[in-house]
């Protein structure tokens, strides 16, 4: 799942196909750890919890001996990122939502970091043509969305997930029930629970030369059973029963028998967060202001109180108008005219929760200032992409109003902002332990975060560098720089000697003779992006006393005007 | 002129300066308390000792560059002391916050807003200097007419945040609804290889409403450590104090005699 998701968001975002793929997390021991690699990357020899750099130098030594890429190549074709618990969470949870077109019962698996799909399939083999048949639907669906699948079905959950994670064949067949199809990556079993004592004495047959990891044990316990040299299920069924407990814990003995299903374990159906959605169908198209007015006041009215009633708030509002179709076909482009119904769609972010309808409509109000509506609307609809928990606040006695309401009244300043001028332009900086002064600082839009958080949206990808990113408190010694940062301007500059500081140069036009000159400051650095920098900075103060930021690219001895100390 | 016209002529001006300015300051709301400019020397030059709450400060520079906007950024980080927001109204995005930090400003309540048209910029700074959570407002607006800028001090006045435009020297000339009009003026200063990286700055007060303006100080900030230098600078080869202020009172007072000066 984790490579999937990664592989499927970048070549979305960048339009190229990475090759190697590794995603690392940081660990209290040991540093950085590859935690899942593409099928290429583990080709050329790394394997999970090996150190970060290590992996990196064999994934950059096996593009080297196979092709005689240029480093940029190499890099473009590797995806190097921190590894994204909750994203893979998410990704699962959409899955489980899609597998109930296979089964009205789906969950994810019970663990800190779920990898798996439960299905109940009591029953549901029939419809589809046979449990194989629909083993074989499945697969070809996860194919088609470029997911890579495991399959099991067997009698408990635990048998499944045991035959889908450890199962050697990729399809072998066990009794009339059990089959498992193996492929790397992205897991999924589906499972008929039925409490039988015959199935008991299969499922033992079945299980018992896997090895003790494939029921589902904490890798501690798992540890020290390997210790004592007890490696497959069998060996674990000839000790006697009453002293696995003491010995290892309350979760073996739990997990055996759920396998065998002496205990019975239920697949708790995940279910999707509710869908705050209003519509409302005009009778007659209308383009009259009031009437589209008084239809929005109405519709957010009632998702206000919608969200309300579940405590719940807007992060993200989103809506769209239907527009008449052919009632002015020259507003609309020739491509368009005779197609589906056009809709103009409208998005508002906000900072924080609200269910307030005053304050949704005036930020609905405030976007729709920008929006033109070519034709007649014969329905609008609003959704809440994104929610989130209402805040309540307690009133105070004797707070004076000012104090009070400032976290209350900077959410509406940056909701009016964010809904005239666009989700991107109201930013809070973040500065960045990078030398290269562009990379330096970065901007998270403030509104309509949602559930994503958004360091996940606005990170870097493609690139080593980021391994060595981190974000830098501003309370910590900074570096003197401008207050301007401009895209670097070519400088005639004239210098004494060649690699020496500038005398006289033509900036914001007029000559410039330096008086006073600061400098070099080295920066060479990003040579993991596309195009390293290797730069000399100047600060440089004229005869006027403005003073400029400019540096000199040392590959081809060119200045450039970069920043204004204003 | 015998010497009691004279005093009797300033007396008269100062008698009408003060007539004037409790006329002018009467509806400002006294929750609006003091700020302070990060420079006790730029304070002294000012009226009140400081900067006011709820209103628009300009700040003119003559070129870009020339450390207006430093000055203006320390009289903003001293007005989010409290945790209120900054606010940077960044029309082309060329704001670089690693600049600003480097001067203590806190990045963790600055919110840089991005406007893409001038209407745009103008309803930015609107907004923002009429949200209670806002303490200041800092960036580079452009040429506005008289009714925006007397819409942006109501706005301030309703909110208590404060407007530190930065504004071309141009528009020295052009009435204004801002409290004080300050002129940035950089001072270059040749330095021997291993001296100290400081910047002189000249600042002149051009306007002060309700209040007396024509003062003038120079200070220096320090590129070393990040601040102002407060001790008296001295320049030139005449060697004088920089901080002393001229009046305007004295310069109605005696016009004559002052021409003369001037020409001598």
């Amino acid at each position: 799942m984790p490579v999937a998701r990664a592989r499927a968001g970048n070549s979305l975002a960048t339009g190229a196909g990475h090759r190697h793929i590794l995603l690392y997390e940081a660990r209290a021991k040991g540093g950085l750890k590859v935690v899942a690699c593409s099928n290429i990357a583990a080709s050329a020899g790394v394997r999970r919890n090996m150190p970060l750099a290590e992996a990196l130098v064999l994934v950059e030594g096996n593009a080297r001996s196979h092709r005689s890429d240029i480093e940029s190549e190499i890099s473009s074709r590797m995806l190097v990122e921190v590894h994204d618990t909750i994203g893979d969470r998410q990704a699962l949870e959409e899955l489980a939502v899609w597998c109930q077109q296979f089964s009205p019962m789906v969950s994810l698996e019970d663990a800190p970091r779920p990898d798996s799909l439960l299905l109940d399939l009591t029953g549901i083999g029939p419809l589809f043509g046979g449990e194989a048949a629909l083993v074989n639907r499945i697969e070809q669906a996860f194919a088609e969305r470029r997911l890579t699948s495991r399959i099991a079905i067997a009698e408990t959950i635990g048998a499944a997930w045991a035959l889908a994670h450890y199962a050697e064949s990729r399809k072998s067949e066990i009794g009339n029930r059990h089959q498992d199809a193996a492929a790397p990556s992205q897991s999924s079993r589906r499972l008929r629970f039925n409490n039988q004592a015959p199935q008991q004495r299969r499922l033992l047959v079945d299980l018992t030369s896997l090895p003790v990891a494939a029921l589902r044990l904490a890798a501690e316990t798992v540890a020290r059973l390997e210790e004592l040299g007890i490696d497959r299920i069998e060996q674990l069924l000839q000790l006697p029963r009453e002293t696995l407990s003491s010995r290892f814990g309350f979760e073996l003995l739990l997990r055996l028998d759920q396998a065998m299903g002496l205990v019975p374990e239920a697949v708790v159906t995940h279910k999707p967060p509710p869908e705050f959605e209003v519509e409302w169908l005009l009778e007659h198209a209308t383009d009259r202001q009031e009437m589209l007015d008084f239809v929005l006041e109405s519709l957010v009215a009632r998702l206000a109180h919608q969200l309300a009633a579940r405590r719940e708030g807007v992060l993200r509002l989103e809506g769209g108008f239907d527009l008449q179709p052919g009632l002015s076909p020259f507003s609309m482009p020739a491509e368009k005219r005779g197609t589906a119904p056009p809709c103009v769609r409208f998005s508002v972010g906000l900072f924080r929760a609200s269910a307030a309808p005053e304050h949704l409509l005036g930020l609905v109000r405030l976007r729709l200032e920008k929006l033109r509506l070519p034709a007649a609307v014969t329905a609008i609809r609003l959704t809440a992409a994104a929610t989130g928990p209402l805040e309540m606040e307690q009133h105070a006695l004797f707070v004076e109003k000012r104090d009070r309401a400032s976290p209350r009244h900077l959410a509406a300043l940056v909701d009016r902002l964010a809904s005239r001028l666009g989700r991107n332009a109201v930013l809070q900086p973040q500065l960045l332990a990078d030398a290269q002064p562009e990379h330096a600082c970065q901007y998270l839009p403030l509104a309509g975060r949602g559930r994503e958080s958004v360091s996940q949206k606005t990170r870097s990808r493609g690139s080593p560098s980021r391994i060595r990113e981190s974000r830098r408190d501003s309370s910590t010694c900074s570096p003197l720089r401008p207050l301007q940062l401009i895209d670097p301007v070519p400088l005639q500059v004239i210098a004494v000697v060649p690699e020496g500081p500038p005398i006289c140069f033509r900036a914001a036009g007029c000559e410039q003779r330096v008086v006073n000159v600061w400098g070099p400051e080295r920066i060479e650095t990003g040579w993991w992006r596309k195009r390293g920098v290797r730069r000399d900075y100047y600060r440089v103060e004229t005869h006027t006393g403005q003073r400029f930021w400019l540096f000199r690219r040392l590959a081809d001895q060119r200045w450039f005007w970069h920043g204004v100390f204003e | 002129m015998s010497q009691q016209d004279a005093s009797q002529r300033i007396e008269t001006v100062r008698a009408l300066a003060e007539r004037v300015r409790a006329l002018e300051t009467s509806r400002r709301l006294s929750s609006h308390d003091m700020l302070a400019t990060g420079s006790s020397l730029l304070d002294s030059l000012l009226p009140d000792q400081g900067l006011h709450r709820g209103t628009l400060v300009e700040w003119l520079f003559a070129r870009p560059g020339g450390g207006a906007g430093t000055l203006a950024l320390l009289a903003a980080r001293e007005a989010c002391r409290e945790g209120k927001t900054l606010v940077v109204v960044d029309r082309h995005g060329s704001f670089y916050p690693p600049g600003a930090a480097f001067w203590g400003l806190d990045l963790r309540p600055l919110l840089v807003v991005r406007p893409t048209n001038d209407a745009d910029d103008a309803w930015a700074w609107d907004q923002s200097l009429r949200s209670p959570a806002v303490a200041a407002v800092w960036g580079w607006p452009y040429p506005r007419d008289e009714q925006t800028l007397r819409r942006w001090q109501l706005a301030a006045e309703s909110s208590g945040a404060i407007g530190l435009l930065l504004r071309p020297e141009s528009v020295r000339a052009d009435p204004s609804w801002a409290e004080l009009r300050l002129l940035v003026k950089p001072i270059a200063v040749e330095r021997s290889p291993g001296e100290a990286s400081r910047r002189r700055l000249r600042v002149e007060l051009l306007r002060a409403r309700g209040s007396l303006a024509g003062g003038v100080v120079e200070l220096e900030l320090d590129e070393e450590t990040g601040r102002v230098i407060e001790q008296e600078v001295r320049h030139g080869t005449n060697h004088t104090t920089s901080a002393s202020r001229v009046h305007l009172a004295a310069q109605l007072a005696y016009p004559t005699p002052r021409r003369r000066s001037q020409r001598a």
